[in-house]
């Protein structure tokens, strides 16, 4: 079975997979079949006129993941307002066309139920019995960034005259094999 | 178009179709791709290691006429490939890599733009729709306490943005699929990179222990470097251009530093494989004695085979090795391994699905 820091540390990788994302973990829950985590992601970029950066996105999301580590599914649960409060959704809609890899109904009661634990400000554990306390965990932030280059294709370039084709036949066959 | 035009054009369409495929090997010191050209092989190889100049309209111009390669980002210039190790040894710098000991280097995040240019601008465009790329990943190490999710994730996530199917290959494995067809896949494959060794023994095609190791041959240069104040990227040009391990009487000091690494080196992995082998419970009971594959850089130095046999001698495996080889190709064996997977998964694809890019 895996440890909360386990499944914090494969959902760091999970949000890093959007270079522009950085994110907080604010709350992980454990429930029968894994964890149940809420991130809060920022879309933070630099405004291309001026020296500071504009926050485009502060969504909270529910991340599910269960004991073997695979992320079930995650879904955009809430928002962080201007005020600092977290605005829940109520919907059920747009959540269950967000869902990856889950049925879609389910999606949509985990995340009514989930939507009904939001907890009011970070670093504010659940209250659910079991929550684990998780102050803001800092996912680092890859950028997408702006670059110039003078070059299309890299590399030096080696022709050769090996073939793979007996390598290739070799392998198809031994598949082949195995499938039966 | 005439009718003998587009007969041509057909035939030439369907030799494309039949070269679906590529494999890549992301190397901590050098990227390689290979794909088919008219049947045969074609490799391209690119240092992804890079050097920050000071910016500026007159160093572009001078870089642009010199045919040297940079990317600017961020009011940075950053000269990339053999030119960043030239100029990293000229100004007694270190190189920035954007991989370390295998994997993305957590110390270089600032750097994935341009890792994913590096490895985009390598492979090219896709010839087809979701064209398929296997790319290597090293297996977990077992002398460091790191995992290679992240790394083999955003490797992923590159290719994906470029149009590919990304498919893994564990590195030692690639080396098997390179180089031990006759074998029918049956046997070891080392492959003694720049930032790891990675071993796989393979059963039948089947990888049935695999490892990894974070001494390499970036350890051997920062270890000669220390030893000898100076710098490792100095250090692996010496071990790159002119290391010669037969003959010792001729060597300068950075060459005897590094000859004594080699030996160190070589007897740390084979006795972590020996180490592994006999505790490893999933260990095959194999009655033919096994073929044993070596590739990889830090294996090019002449004489490195020589030295690796002897000391393999001193060691006893709980199975027997029958004959020890370098691969055809030491540098491209991984990539050209990762070929074979593609084009034998594009090949079990129905023809005619796959559309032309």
């Amino acid at each position: 079975m895996s440890t909360a820091e386990e499944a914090i540390r494969e959902i760091k990788s999970f949000f890093r997979f959007d270079l522009r994302k950085k994110g907080t973990i604010i709350q992980v829950t454990p429930y029968p079949g894994g964890w149940r985590v809420l991130v809060e992601a920022t879309d933070t970029r630099r405004d291309p006129n001026k020296s500071y950066y504009i926050i485009h996105e502060r969504n909270i999301y529910q991340v599910d993941i269960d004991r073997q580590l695979n992320i079930e599914g995650y879904w955009r649960v809430g928002r962080r307002r201007k005020d600092g409060e977290i605005e829940e959704f109520s919907y059920g809609k747009s959540i269950a066309k967000e869902a990856k890899g889950i049925d879609k109904n389910m999606a949509k009661e985990i995340a009514q139920e989930i939507a009904k634990n939001i907890p009011r400000g970070i670093g504010i554990g659940g209250r659910e019995k079991g929550g684990i306390e998780i102050a803001q965990t800092f996912i680092d932030p890859t950028e997408k960034a702006q670059m110039n280059y003078n070059f299309d294709r890299l590399g030096e370039v080696k022709k050769t005259e090996q073939k793979v084709d007996k390598a290739v036949e070799r392998l198809k066959a031994f598949r082949k094999t195995k499938k039966k | 178009m005439s009718d003998k035009e587009k007969r041509k054009t057909k035939r030439t369409k369907a030799t494309v179709k039949k070269e679906f495929g590529k494999g890549l090997d992301v190397g901590t010191a050098f990227i390689y791709c290979a794909e088919r050209e008219k049947g045969n092989i074609v490799f391209r190889s690119q240092r992804d290691a890079f050097f920050d100049i000071e910016p500026g309209d007159y160093t572009k111009k001078m870089l642009n006429k010199t045919g040297v390669k940079y990317i600017e980002k961020d009011e940075s210039l950053y000269v990339i490939g053999d030119e960043a190790m030239e100029m990293a040894n000229i100004f007694h710098r270190e190189l920035r890599r954007p991989l370390r000991k295998g994997v993305i280097s957590p110390s270089e995040k600032e750097s994935l733009p341009m890792i994913e240019l590096i490895i985009q601008s390598v492979i090219g465009r896709p010839k087809c729709k979701e064209e398929i790329i296997y790319y290597s990943v090293p297996a977990a190490p077992l002398d460091a306490d790191y995992n290679i999710i992240y790394h083999e994730n955003i490797v992923k996530r590159f290719l994906e943005k470029a149009g590919y199917t990304p498919k893994p290959i564990n590195e030692g494995m690639g080396i098997i699929f390179s180089e031990l067809a006759d074998e029918e896949f049956t046997g070891i494959g080392i492959s003694f990179g720049a930032g790891m060794v990675n071993m796989c023994l393979s059963y039948i095609s089947v990888p049935v222990v695999t490892f990894s190791l974070t001494k390499s041959g970036d350890w051997i240069d920062e270890q000669v470097g220390i030893a000898l104040g100076e710098t490792a990227s100095r250090v692996c040009e010496v071990k790159e251009k002119s290391l010669d391990l037969t003959d010792v009487k001729i060597q300068s000091r950075i060459e005897t530093a590094l000859t004594i690494y080699y030996d160190n080196l070589i007897d740390y992995v084979l006795k972590s494989i020996k180490q592994e082998f006999d505790n490893n419970p999933k260990m095959p009971r194999l009655t033919k004695p096994v073929t044993l594959v070596i590739s990889g850089g830090t294996t090019m130095p002449k004489g490195f085979l020589v030295k690796f046999n002897k000391a393999l001698s001193q060691v006893k495996f709980p199975m027997e090795i029958g004959k020890v080889k370098m691969a055809s190709s030491p540098l491209y064996a991984v990539a050209k391994g990762a070929l074979v997977a593609a084009i034998t998964d594009e090949e079990r694809l129905e023809g005619g699905t796959r559309a032309l890019v």
